[in-house]
C-alpha cells in the first residue's frame, strides 16, 4: 500500500512537470523535476516490477525529461533526447540496447518487455509523439508499427482492427497524431521542391486525408471535433500546392480561410479549450492567409500577407522563448515579411532559422537547401 | 492495474465472485485490495458493513491530517483483521456512524430501508477516496515548489485528475460517479476532492484571515467537485479531459466567488497570450487596425522576451 500511495503521489509530480512543459513553462517544469529528484533520488521508481503502475511511471517519467532535453535553447538536448526516448522504446518493447551480439549468443540477455497491453501502448505513443517533435519521424513510424505490429492501415477499411483494439478515444487520437506527422513530412518534402519529392508529398498527404478523415469520423466531443477539422485543415493547406491550377489553388485557400477562422471562433468561445490553444489555431489561420497571399496579386497580396504574419507572431514569440522548435513556423513568418515588403526582417528570421536548424536538425537537407535558395534568390516565384 | 467494472455492480445491484474478491482483499496489501473491496462489498448489498470499512473511515480522517504512518499501520490492521470470518461479525455502528457523518448523512436518511445499497455506496467513495490520496498529496507538495496563478493550479489540479481518472484507475472514477450521483436524486459530497480544491483555492485569496472568503471557497470546492463527478458519471467511458476538468473548476468559481481577489501574481505569457489573442481578434475583425494591432503585439513580445 505504501508503494502504491509513493506511485501515486509521483504520479501526480508527474502530471503537474507535463502541465508545465505543455503550457511552455519549461523553467517550472525543470525546478519541479528537480525537486523531485531530490525528494526521491530521482522522480522515477528503482527497478519497478514489470507491467506495474511503478513501470508506466518510470517510462513517462524518462520521455518527460527527453521532453525538457530538447527544449533546451541552445540545441543541445536533441541527441541526448533522443537517446532517451530510444532506451523507453527499447525497454518497453524488450529490445536489447547497447549489447554485442556474441554476448546475446552466449547468454539469454534479451529483457522482458517492461510494459504490456494498453500500457505499452499509450507509452509508445507517446514515445512516438516525442521522436515526431524532435525531428525523427522515421522513428515515430517505426515505434507506431511496432505496436500495431504492421505499416499504419492505408485505407478506411485497415483501421477497424484498431479502433477495436485500442478504443475510439484512443484510435482518434492515434490517427490524428499519425495524419499531423505525414502532412509535417510532406510540408518538408514540397519545400524541396523537386519532381520526386512532390510525387513524395502527395503521396503522404494522401495518406495524412485517410487518416484525417478516420479521426474525424472518430470524435464525438464539440473539442474532439475541432480538433479533427484543425487536423484536416492542415492536411488541404498543404494540398493546395499540389493542385496544378492557379485559380482552383485560390478557390480551395479562399474557403480554408474562412473553415480555419470559424474554427478559431468556436475555440475561443469554448470554456474548455485553454488559450495556448487558441494561439494554435491562431496560428494555422495566419498560416492559411500567407498561404493564400502566395497566389494573390496586387495591393491584396501584401495586405493579406500582413494579417496572416499578425495571426502567426504570438506563436513564434512563444516558440522564441520556451515551446518545441517548429521551424515551419519561422519560414511561413518570413515568407509573409518578404510578401509584405519588409525585405531585411524576412532575411533576418530566414537566416536564424537556418542557424537554428542546422544545430537542431542536421539531417533537414531538403528545408536546409530551401532556405538556401531564400536567402540567395529571395522567396519563390508562384507564378 | 486491470479495470474493474463497478459502476455495472452499482447499477444492478449484483456481481459475481464477490466472496473472491472479498478474500482477496483480506490478504493483499496493495491498492488492488482496495478496489476489490469495494467490489465485494458492492456485490454483497446485504452485508452489513463490517470493521474493514469502519477502518477505512478512520484511516481516511488520519490521512487528511497528514499522519501517513497512521495510514499505514491503520491499513496494514484493516487488512489483518479483515477476514471471511469477520463477515458475520457485528458491526462497530458507534463508527460507522462517524464514518456516515463523514460523508454528510443525517441519522434519518441512515434508517431508511435503502441503508444497504447506501452502505455499498460508501465503501466505494471510501475506497476511491484512499486511492486518490497519494494523488492529492503529491499534487499539493508540488503546488508548494512553485507557486502558480489559480488557472495554472486549477490546470494542474485538471491533469491530475485526468491522470487518475482515465489513466489509472477509470473503473474507480466511473463506480465513484455513479455512487454520487445515484442516490435518488442526492448527491453525496466528495470530501477528498473538495479538500484539495480547497487547498489549491486558498492561497489565492488575499486575506487568509478572511473567514467569508474562506466559506465562499469551501462552497466553490463543493460545487466543483460535484461538477466533475457528473462528468465522470456520464458515461463507461468518460468524456473528460484536464482542460475540461480545469475549464470547469474555472467557470465555477467565477459563478461562485465572483468577488474572489486572486492574487495578482500575472503569469507573463499567459497574460501574452491573452492580451495577443485580443489584439489578433480586432486584426480578424477590422484589418483597418492592422498597423496598430502590430506595434502592440511587438511591444507585448519585447515584454515578454526581455
Amino acid at each position: 500500500m505504501g508503494a502504491d500511495i509513493d506511485t501515486a503521489r509521483r504520479r501526480a509530480v508527474l502530471s503537474r512537470i507535463r502541465m508545465l512543459r505543455k503550457q511552455r513553462e519549461t523553467q517550472l517544469a525543470r525546478v519541479v523535476l528537480e525537486w523531485a529528484d531530490s525528494s526521491w533520488g530521482s522522480i522515477e521508481p528503482e527497478t519497478p516490477a514489470n507491467d506495474s503502475p511503478a513501470a508506466l511511471l518510470r517510462e513517462h517519467a524518462r520521455v518527460e525529461r527527453a521532453y525538457l532535453l530538447m527544449r533546451q535553447l541552445d540545441g543541445t538536448g536533441y541527441g541526448d533526447a533522443l537517446k532517451t526516448l530510444e532506451s523507453v522504446e527499447n525497454s518497453v518493447l524488450g529490445k536489447l540496447h547497447n549489447v554485442s551480439r556474441s554476448s546475446v549468443r552466449l547468454v539469454n540477455l534479451k529483457p522482458a518487455p517492461s510494459l504490456t497491453g494498453i500500457r505499452k501502448y499509450r507509452v509508445l505513443s507517446s514515445v512516438a509523439t516525442a521522436y515526431s517533435t524532435c525531428g525523427d519521424e522515421r522513428a515515430a513510424d517505426r515505434v507506431i508499427e511496432s505496436v500495431l505490429g504492421r505499416p499504419f492501415p492505408a485505407t478506411p477499411e485497415g483501421a477497424d482492427e484498431i479502433v477495436r483494439r485500442l478504443g475510439k478515444l484512443r484510435s482518434a487520437d492515434l490517427f490524428s497524431d499519425h495524419a499531423t506527422r505525414l502532412t509535417r513530412r510532406a510540408y518538408v518534402d514540397l519545400l524541396g521542391a523537386t519532381p520526386d519529392s512532390f510525387a513524395q508529398a502527395a503521396d503522404l498527404l494522401a495518406r495524412a486525408r485517410v487518416a484525417a478523415d478516420i479521426s474525424s469520423g472518430l470524435r464525438e466531443t464539440k473539442a474532439g471535433v475541432l480538433l479533427a477539422r484543425t487536423v484536416s485543415a492542415r492536411v488541404t493547406m498543404e494540398s493546395v500546392a499540389l493542385e496544378p491550377d492557379r485559380d482552383r489553388r485560390v478557390d480551395m485557400l479562399t474557403s480554408l480561410v474562412t473553415e480555419t477562422k470559424s474554427i478559431l471562433a468556436e475555440s475561443t468561445a469554448s470554456p474548455y479549450i485553454f488559450p495556448v490553444t487558441v494561439m494554435l489555431r491562431q496560428s494555422l489561420h495566419g498560416e492559411v492567409m500567407i498561404e493564400l497571399a502566395r497566389y494573390l496579386r496586387g495591393h491584396e497580396r501584401p495586405d493579406t500577407a500582413r494579417l496572416g504574419r499578425v495571426c502567426v507572431a504570438p506563436r513564434l514569440t512563444v516558440n522564441e522563448i520556451d515551446a518545441d522548435y517548429k521551424p515551419a513556423v519561422s519560414i511561413c513568418y518570413a515568407d509573409a515579411c518578404a510578401m509584405s515588403g519588409e525585405q531585411e526582417r524576412a532575411r533576418t528570421v530566414w537566416e536564424r532559422t537556418r542557424r537554428q536548424m542546422a544545430r537542431a536538425r542536421p539531417n533537414a537537407d531538403l528545408a536546409l537547401a530551401a532556405l538556401d535558395r531564400r536567402l540567395t534568390h529571395g522567396l519563390p516565384d508562384t507564378d | 492495474m486491470e479495470a474493474v467494472d463497478v459502476s455495472r455492480a452499482l447499477g444492478t445491484g449484483r456481481f459475481s465472485g464477490a466472496s473472491a474478491a472479498f478474500a482477496a482483499s483480506a490478504s493483499a496489501t496493495t491498492l488492488t485490495a482496495w478496489v476489490r473491496l469495494a467490489q465485494s462489498m458492492l456485490a454483497d448489498l446485504t452485508w452489513p458493513p463490517s470493521t474493514a470499512s469502519t477502518g477505512n473511515a478512520v484511516t481516511y480522517v488520519l490521512a487528511h491530517r497528514g499522519d501517513h504512518d497512521a495510514v499505514l499501520e491503520r491499513l496494514s490492521t484493516c487488512s489483518a483483521v479483515t477476514t471471511l470470518g469477520e463477515r458475520t461479525a457485528r458491526p462497530k455502528y458507534a463508527e460507522w456512524w462517524d464514518m456516515r457523518r463523514l460523508y454528510g448523512f443525517s441519522e434519518d436518511h441512515w434508517s431508511r430501508q435503502h441503508g444497504a445499497r447506501r452502505d455499498v455506496r460508501v465503501a466505494v467513495c471510501l475506497a476511491t477516496d484512499l486511492i486518490w490520496l497519494g494523488y492529492s498529496d503529491g499534487l499539493l507538495a508540488a503546488r508548494n515548489v512553485v507557486r502558480l496563478p489559480l488557472e495554472l493550479d486549477c490546470r494542474a489540479f485538471g491533469a491530475t485528475l485526468h491522470t487518475w481518472a482515465i489513466e489509472d484507475y477509470p473503473a474507480l472514477a466511473v463506480a465513484l460517479g455513479a455512487a454520487l450521483t445515484n442516490l435518488g436524486g442526492q448527491a453525496m459530497p466528495c470530501i477528498a476532492f473538495e479538500a484539495v480544491l480547497t487547498e489549491l483555492l486558498l492561497p489565492h485569496v488575499v486575506d487568509d484571515a478572511d473567514s467569508v472568503a474562506k466559506e465562499q471557497v469551501a462552497r466553490a470546492a463543493k460545487r466543483c467537485s460535484q461538477r466533475i463527478i457528473a462528468m465522470l458519471a456520464a458515461s463507461d467511458d468518460p468524456p473528460l479531459t484536464g482542460p475540461q476538468v480545469a475549464g470547469s473548476i474555472l467557470e465555477v468559481v467565477g459563478e461562485e466567488i465572483p468577488s474572489l481577489h486572486v492574487r495578482q501574481r500575472i503569469d507573463p505569457i499567459l497574460d501574452f497570450e491573452r492580451a495577443a489573442a485580443r489584439l489578433v481578434s480586432q486584426a480578424l475583425t477590422d484589418p483597418g487596425e492592422l498597423p496598430q494591432v502590430e506595434s502592440a503585439l511587438n511591444q507585448l513580445a519585447r515584454g515578454v522576451l526581455i
